[in-house]
């Protein structure tokens, strides 16, 4: 068997894990930016020289790579897509500049948007002069109201031609329902300028990016796949024809934001967008079902930003149905991860107008000049400093000791603080840890109480650097009690990759009253849903075929997002048949609505009379794809090796109420079995995990450390 | 007395004094470890409203005019997730007047699993489409505070369809208004009594939606609270409660002690009596002393008995926190602490202080006049020592349609449009206001939805919406733009259609700093058109913007110049309305705006030729748009120096000016001119010697 490459990009780091099969290796270079296939190379490069081998034979001994990237998000933010020309409805060319009004608060924290009096909406990325619209329109069951006039669309193609676009996005009203439209746009363009002339250029359909209701969200669907899209092209041949040239002769798989990966061949560009914390996201997911842990909050915390993630019963159930993608808000379906600023570079300040209050974030001070301690220029108290303070993090054996941090630059910047707090620096940087764990922990509490889920039966996957630093305040925070820190905590994204199928989603808006209100019966025209199954299941097949795999190879599930008459917000299930045979069939459905409504929100709020609806069909295909396994160790004694004591250094608990001489461990010295109650400090070369008072830590045969609360022997 | 009015229950609007287990508390508390707790408690009212959103169903769900709040024992508010701000002082008389009424009243008693409805606007502040549930908290037998649930829910039975008639002519042709009511005991509703609320209103459905929703997400908060004081003392958590409205009143006052001293004064009308053209005065004197404001509304029209526009006192207040929190205080908690540096003297008898019996349901637009009478004021009072929060007016809100009747799938329907959450946001001193961008009096909520979703559900067809042209303010910053949009009634015979709002006579928006304001809109309606053929059969141009559908009147048929408001009328399949909200106020001289953002603004569809033209002084090609420096410079040198020419001495001015009345047949309702002076007032909070 060969080696598996799982590929995942930050924003500071490209984090490669390796696989042969129960082997890996892990390897972090620098983020290149400008272009990813330098890092992508580099990191390959160093990657076989873990395995001794050369580039050419490592990569002629690779049997897949999987490429969770950010070539898409980097177009947009730095803002070097092509020219484009939107054609869309006469009448309603200005939709994507109302962007539903409040556009100017879509991708920013609410920190950057709650003073509405500096609010601003982005550059768009077509001007309104870029904008045409056409006669034409459809209503809301997909009827011609005004038909298409093949003269005004030309005199309209015309226009954009000579304002010089390098491409066209179409998007018309209700074309979800009939593309009817949007195609013949498309064939009067390619019949007035086919692929022989140089003016010839894509034509993006938003019925075939997103076949959805909401004009806005399906538009700029659109707008940003096709912004993105030839960046994505060009970057994607350049790195394959670097692969190919040093031996690699298969496909790149490239991951993406449904927890899944697909051929780039098969990839829609949009799709990528996140795909990191996803990836992240579904690694926990596996490591779960192994361990038998059916509710895990994935988290990460890195320099300035707290990723979360909420694996429920077993399954990552949540969506996010409009994500924003840099500041254009979507409706490509996404798996829901959240985010807030909080992570080991957040800035403590005092809030002069509520007491002189304590808070930490959202300003970070980033990677550059960095905390304090960092001794880069920084002067701004940061949550690393404060933990520098406290001991808890050694200023030599900062990753791994490739970087020495300055502590009385810590020292001085939390006193400065605390000065005006009248503080000592302790108290000041003990403050800051009480401050951003409540952030973090109720940041998860929310994200799992309002999937409508007790977050006591949840346990924390700590990942990132600073996360098991952090994690046991913040469990106490999320009301949890038990912590994972995964070995490969510091590359869980690149991880996550290596765990991930071959997944296709398809789907189709189409409103379809299950339970009329009006009437009080059962929907009778089965074959209406049964030939939007059908569609969708046509179009994986066709997918599955060219993914190399055969239909019997594939499996299919069925989701429908669902609400009670009137409702605006939907709920999702996944649906107990596929193909509608009886009322019986209907029936299932709409009880397994409500049982599933009841549980998130109480019997009280299920309304069954007022109608049951289904908006939105989903249908997945999942082809499955060989995964690294993850080896099991024998264990031994409770009591750490004398070798894994590295020493003892004081630390500040507050249960202790001051410094305490804490024992500190090396984590790779730790065996599955060892056992130790906190207070107590473990360092790895890319994390420290803090075990507080009260906390045991243990290691279990795959290595995972377990911080549990109250299980101090 | 069982029946009777409580009269005295609304003046308590500010906070109550601390009690002495709360100040006891309170002096053992640390800022740092309450703005912990506080996080912990937003969470949970969060959840609470995320809850609300989630399940319920009328429009007001959809742009954030929900509520989740937790009040103290007193029935102060001190925790408030909402999209529409003035919930976070709202709430607090309901609950005050249960812990009066009915707390110890053997009756009916105050118990865990209680909660009571409450939608009338006497108590609840402003309309009876405002709908509430409020709920104790216990824990071990003991209170601790309050939750309460509030919607938007819109259809209330009233004498037109949607829940905010404008040809009331007494509350009792307002639809159903019950004041603080038990709903629920032992943790289930009642459904003798949902029924029989059910049998009051035309969408009986998304009423029962939403008073489930309601339930629902107290629950949640009840849930989430008992669980925190498991961890805390009941005392700490009251007292903590207390801490957080005082803190937020602190702070408040700090930053209200860095504008300028001064008595600022401004004057505004309304144009719209009910559904009549109308015109009322409103008047304001702020006296800004140290670290307080006092509001002075001496001078403002007289009530209106039979009309629909009057107000009360704590609407005209609360309206006031959509643009205290939304931008001076956007950085504290949003609770009823900030009132406590604001005192108000309202005259008895006003249209802004009315009685108990005079139709409520415009009280909308006399809220939202004020609240843009006290943004221009505040901006004055900031403006040297905090610019960057300086923001000229945004256009005033709520010219929407209302709409009622059977839907395309045969059920009954009855609201107001999104289209209100269009508003164009105001001139900054350094930037353009923001086009279209969302509801001035719910920005971070409120949205005017996508086509598709509103065609699904109603039976409308767009013809068009987009960017109304020459709709802001100019300015050497304009403000934002608003949006204009025409529907047509499609796939039913018919349905009830109509507007509501304001503003299409006189405007309610000023620009800043020699900035211009913002224009008025009209509302039209087109009937017997020939609107099906143009369609389906001809090649005609229709007209894809207001201006177009107004000025060239492709559509043959019977045109309306009607208004915003106007009540809704049956009106057929095909036959359309057009109309539009209005944008921001501008900032600083059109004359010493940079000719080419002008001339991105005409490309934008922002502004007309005539406007760069007239009002801008730009010389340019208009198929190129190239601009001939030179000429502007000349055209707008010559401007200035008409502008002296036209100018005069202010006492000349002045004593032309007070001559000057508008015709009588629109003062019907006006009072004395030029300004009634009243002698009883009622004041809320202290007032100044």
């Amino acid at each position: 068997m060969g080696y598996t490459v799982n590929v995942d990009v930050g924003g500071t780091f490209m984090d490669f894990f390796v696989t042969k099969e129960d082997q890996y290796v892990t390897t972090k270079v620098p983020t290149t930016r400008y272009e990813l296939g330098v890092g992508f190379m580099k990191g390959l490069e160093e990657s076989a020289e873990k395995l001794n081998e050369s580039l050419q034979e490592f990569l002629k001994k690779t049997e897949a790579i999987k490429y969770s990237t950010t070539i898409g998000t980097n177009a947009l933010i730095e803002r070097n897509g092509p020219k484009l020309g939107l054609i869309t409805t006469r009448g309603f060319e200005d939709t994507i500049y109302i962007g539903r009004g409040r556009q100017w608060a879509d991708g920013l924290p609410l920190s950057d948007v709650q003073n509405v009096a500096r609010i601003e909406k982005p550059i768009p990325l077509i001007p309104r002069k870029l904008v045409v619209g056409v006669r034409e329109r459809i209503d809301y069951r997909g009827r011609v109201v005004m038909p298409l006039m093949k003269e005004d669309v030309l005199e309209k193609v015309r226009y954009l031609v000579d304002q010089g676009v390098r491409g066209f996005v179409v998007s018309l009203l209700w074309s979800f329902m009939n593309p009817v439209h949007e195609r013949q746009i498309k064939e009067i363009i390619e019949g007035e300028y086919p692929e022989v002339y140089l003016g010839n250029m894509p034509v993006i359909l938003s019925s075939e990016i997103s076949p959805k209701e909401g004009e806005y969200v399906r538009t700029m669907s659109a707008i940003v796949n096709a912004y993105i899209h030839i960046q994505f092209v060009e970057q994607l041949s350049h790195l394959m024809g670097s692969l190919i040239d040093e031996g690699y002769k298969k496909p790149i798989l490239l991951v993406d934001n449904l927890g899944g990966c697909s051929k780039a061949s098969r990839t829609v560009a949009v799709s990528t967008h996140n795909s990191s914390p996803v990836a992240g996201l579904c690694g926990a997911s596996e490591v779960g079902k192994q361990f038998g842990l059916p509710n895990i909050v994935y988290t990460d915390v890195g320099g300035t930003s707290f990723d979360i993630g909420v694996i429920a019963e077993g399954a990552i159930r949540y969506y996010d149905l409009y994500p924003t993608i840099d500041r254009w808000r979507t409706q490509v379906t996404t798996i829901q991860t959240s985010s807030i600023g909080a992570g080991g570079g957040s800035i403590a300040w005092l809030n002069p107008l509520l007491g002189n209050r304590l808070e930490v974030g959202p300003r970070s001070a980033g990677s550059i000049p960095g905390p304090a301690c960092y001794d880069l220029g920084g002067e701004e108290p940061t949550v690393t400093d404060a933990d520098v303070v406290l001991g808890y993090i050694n200023p030599d054996y900062y990753l791994g000791g490739k970087m020495v941090l300055n502590k009385e630059k810590a020292v001085q910047s939390i006193r400065r603080l605390g000065l005006q707090a009248g503080w000592d620096e302790v108290t000041a940087a003990l403050m800051i840890k009480k401050v951003v764990d409540a952030k973090m922990g109720q940041e998860i509490f929310k994200e799992v109480a309002f999937k409508g889920y007790e977050p006591s039966e949840f346990v924390i996957f700590a990942c990132g650097g600073a996360g098991p630093t952090h994690c046991c305040g913040v469990a106490s925070a999320a009301e949890m009690k038990v912590c994972y820190v995964p070995p490969m905590a510091s590359v869980f994204g690149a991880f996550g990759a290596s765990s991930l199928n071959i997944v296709h989603k398809y789907e189709k808006s189409y409103h379809l009253r299950l339970f009329d209100y009006a009437t009080s019966t059962y929907f009778k025209e089965f074959e209406i849903f049964n030939s939007i199954v059908n569609g969708l299941k046509e179009l994986a097949l066709r997918d599955v075929v060219l993914e190399g795999f055969s239909e019997d190879q594939a499996f299919f599930k069925l989701e429908l997002e669902m609400r009670y008459g009137a409702q605006w917000r939907y709920t999702h299930i996944e649906s107990p048949v596929l193909f509608l045979k009886s009322e019986e069939d209907i029936k299932k459905i709409c009880q397994h609505f409500t049982e599933e409504f009841k549980t998130m929100y109480g019997a009280e709020a299920a309304f069954p009379e007022a109608g049951i609806e289904v908006e939105t069909f989903r249908l997945f295909t999942e082809l499955k794809i060989p995964h690294f396994p993850i080896s099991k160790y024998e264990r031994v004694e409770e009591k750490p090796s004398p070798e894994a004591l590295k020493g003892v250094r004081p630390c500040f608990w507050e249960a202790e109420r001051g410094f305490k001489e804490t024992p500190i461990f090396n984590w790779d010295a730790l065996k599955p079995g060892n056992r130790i109650d906190g207070p107590a400090i473990i360092e790895a070369t890319t994390t420290t995990v803090v075990v507080e008072p009260g906390w045991s830590f243990s290691m279990d045969p795959y290595l995972n450390g377990i911080l549990k609360q109250d299980a101090v022997s | 007395m069982p029946g009777g009015i409580d009269f005295e229950i609304r003046t308590r609007f500010h906070p109550e004094d601390p009690t002495p287990e709360e100040l006891e508390g309170m002096n053992q508390l640390d800022p740092t470890l309450v703005g912990i707790f506080a996080h912990k408690l937003m969470t949970i009212v969060g959840e609470g409203n995320e809850t609300l959103v989630k399940l319920g169903a009328s429009t007001g769900c959809r742009w954030g005019d929900t509520a989740m709040a937790l009040y103290t024992t007193s029935g102060d508010n001190a925790m408030c997730a909402t999209g529409l701000y003035f919930h976070a002082v709202l709430g607090s008389i309901p609950v005050k007047y249960i812990i009066r009424h009915w707390l110890n009243d053997p009756a009916v008693g105050v118990k865990p699993g209680d909660a009571f409805f409450s939608n009338d606007p006497f108590y609840a502040g402003v309309h009876a489409a405002d709908m509430g549930i409020f709920a104790p908290i216990f824990y071990k037998d003991q209170l601790v505070c309050w939750a309460g649930a509030v919607v938007h829910s819109g259809e209330c039975g009233a004498c037109e369809p949607g829940g905010m008639p404008t040809t009331s002519r007494s509350i009792y042709d307002e639809g159903i208004q019950i004041p603080p009511t038990k709903i629920a005991e032992h943790y289930t509703l009642r459904e003798d009594l949902l029924n029989a609320m059910n049998h009051m209103v035309r969408d009986p459905r998304v009423l029962t939606l939403d008073i489930k929703a309601r339930m629902a997400a107290l629950r949640v908060v009840e849930k989430r609270i008992q669980s925190v004081l498991e961890k805390v003392n009941p005392n700490y958590f009251k007292a903590a409660l207390r801490y957080i409205i005082k803190s937020t009143a602190e702070g408040a006052r700090k930053r209200i002690r860095q504008w300028n001293d001064g008595t600022f004064r401004n004057i505004q009308f309304l144009d719209a009596v009910g559904p009549l053209p109308q015109l009322m005065k409103i008047c304001v004197t702020l006296k800004k002393e140290g670290d307080t404001l006092y509001f002075d509304y001496d001078g403002t029209s007289p009530e209106v008995m039979d009309r629909a526009a009057n107000a009360i006192p704590i609407g005209i207040i609360s309206i006031q926190m959509t643009y205290f929190m939304a931008c001076l205080f956007s950085d504290l908690p949003h609770n009823s602490g900030i009132l406590e540096p604001l005192h108000y003297k309202l005259p008895e008898g006003s249209l802004l202080n009315a009685s108990r019996e005079s139709p409520k349901a415009g009280s909308p637009f006399t809220m939202n006049v004020n609240r843009q009478i006290i943004w221009h004021l505040i901006q004055k009072a900031i403006f040297s020592t905090m610019r960057e929060l300086v923001l000229a007016q945004p256009a005033h809100t709520f010219n929407t349609v209302v709409y009622g009747g059977i839907n395309q799938y045969g059920a009954p329907f009855a609201d107001a449009g999104a289209e209100m959450n269009a508003d164009g946001f105001g001139a900054r001193f350094d930037k353009d206001g923001v086009n279209v961008a969302g509801a001035s009096f719910a920005p971070m909520t409120s949205e005017p939805g996508e086509i598709e979703s509103l065609e699904a559900a109603l039976p409308f067809l767009y013809l068009y919406r987009g960017l109304h042209r020459d709709s802001c303010g100019h300015g050497k910053f304009r403000g934002g733009s608003g949006m204009n949009y025409a529907i047509a009634v499609y796939d039913v015979p018919w349905i009830f259609f109509g507007s509501w709002g304001f503003n299409s006579k006189a405007t309610v928006n000023l620009g800043l700093f020699g900035g211009y304001a913002s224009p008025v809109a009209p509302f039209i309606r087109i009937s017997n058109s020939n609107l099906k053929e143009m369609l389906t059969t001809s090649r005609a141009e229709l007209p894809h913007t207001s201006w177009e559908t107004y000025g060239e009147r492709t559509i043959h048929g019977d045109y309306e110049a009607d208004k915003y408001p106007s009540p809704p009328l049956p009106v057929k399949e095909y036959d359309m309305v057009a109309g539009g909200s209005l944008g921001g106020g501008g900032y600083g001289d059109p004359l010493e705006r940079d000719p080419s953002l002008v001339m991105k603004d005409i490309e934008d569809g922002i502004i007309s030729h005539r406007v760069a033209k007239n009002i801008y002084k730009v010389s340019y090609d208009e198929e190129t748009l190239l601009v001939d420096e030179e000429k502007t410079k000349a055209l707008r040198e010559e401007e200035r120096s008409s502008r002296k020419r036209r100018g005069k001495k202010f006492d000349e001015f002045e004593k032309e000016w007070v001559k000057l009345k508008p015709d009588q047949r629109i003062l019907q309702f006006y009072g004395e001119w030029p300004e009634k002076h009243y002698e009883s007032f009622t004041y809320y909070g202290s007032w100044y010697k």
